[in-house]
């Protein structure tokens, strides 16, 4: 399914047929959720931020210039979930103490519900980035996206993009080296 | 990666050669087999095997579309560009038309010199048509002295003032 399809089924939304927006889902799923995964670091959150994404781009077909790629507008609206996530993860990470306090005598989560963490030596490592390099390092390891691609998702100039990208990098090099040491 | 790795992936055109050649490198290379690995690694962690294998959100994604909107608006045929301008552009232009509107009322209704020019004007035509004023001799004190004239552009008199006294 190319782009020019991709327009098809817009503009068959757009004419009232909602159905149709589930071939954009099956299509882009795989995509988003690789975005919101790397970003979020959780499997529950990044479920819930590609859902949310697929919902807005779905109001907001109308908004959508043709001209542009359709890919690249759906990943920006998917990384604008992940960062709203992101504050209110900080706010709540805020208040935990007072949470905490509060759900003291209650029982604890099902298994199911907990963070999962079983990740390799490198899933910790990722959580260390800043929310634009794990998109950035994303985006060009798991999606093969050039840094032009990368800039028109995150808003930014191309060299930014790349620069991005050589940070992530730089940074995780870094850490797997300290880590080697210890 | 080491710089063999750079030349064998610039060199070779054929992909299947090209990834024999760098796998027969890898085996004789630590450094650049470790950071193979590492990039698989980094690639299994940013993609996960359960992104493939998770179910389809669209049952979610419908029924959220079904509890708010059921459908997107229509896109708008064609709207002028005064329309598609941002807020703050149509802003700026109605500020921008306000205060040459100030300037503009400032300039030709407003402006103490343009009225006193049109005024000063109008006395010098009525000034031109009033007779004219001969001064033969000025006195002060009873005896004669010098004169000084003076009329202001917008005055409609003449100020003539004795200015030193002659004597005899």
């Amino acid at each position: 399914m190319d782009s020019h399809e991709d327009h098809e089924i817009i503009s068959r939304c757009l004419g009232g047929e909602s159905e149709a927006f589930e071939m954009i889902v099956q299509k882009y799923q795989p995509g988003v959720l690789a975005l919101t995964w790397g970003v979020l670091r959780n499997r529950a959150e990044a479920e819930d931020a590609a859902q949310e994404a697929f919902f807005r781009a779905f109001l907001n077909l109308d908004k959508f210039d043709d001209s542009k790629s359709f890919k690249s507008w759906l990943y920006a609206i998917a990384f604008k979930r992940c960062l709203t996530s992101l504050v209110k993860a900080k706010a709540e990470r805020k208040n935990r103490p007072r949470i905490a306090e509060a759900t003291a005598h209650q029982s604890p989560r099902p298994e199911g519900e907990r963070r999962l963490d079983n990740l390799s030596v490198l899933g910790p490592l990722l959580g260390k980035l800043s929310a634009k390099e794990s998109l950035a390092l994303s985006l060009s390891v798991s999606e093969g996206y050039a840094a032009a691609e990368i800039a028109d998702v995150l808003h930014c100039a191309e060299s930014t993009a790349r620069v991005f990208v050589f940070n992530a990098k730089r940074k995780l090099r870094k850490m797997l080296k300290g880590q080697a040491h210890v | 990666m080491c710089k063999i790795y750079k030349i064998l992936y610039a060199v070779v055109p054929v992909r299947r050669w090209r990834n024999a050649l760098i796998r027969r490198h890898f085996e004789g290379c630590p450094e650049c087999a470790g950071e193979y690995e590492v990039s698989w690694e980094l690639g299994q962690t940013l993609r996960p095997s359960w992104i493939e294998k998770s179910s389809s959100l669209w049952p979610q994604v419908r029924h959220l579309i079904e509890m708010g909107e059921k459908s997107p608006a229509p896109r708008p045929k064609s709207r002028s560009l005064l329309f598609r301008a941002p807020r703050w552009a149509l802003g700026a232009i109605g500020a921008a038309a306000i205060l040459i509107a100030a300037l503009g009322y400032f300039v030709f209704v407003a402006n103490p010199h343009k009225t006193v020019k049109l005024e000063a004007s109008k006395s010098d035509v009525r000034m031109e048509a009033s007779p004219r004023v001969l001064v033969i001799s000025v006195a002060l004190k009873g005896k004669p002295a010098k004169s000084f004239i003076y009329q202001t552009p917008k005055a409609s008199f003449i100020w003539i003032t004795p200015s030193k006294e002659i004597g005899g």
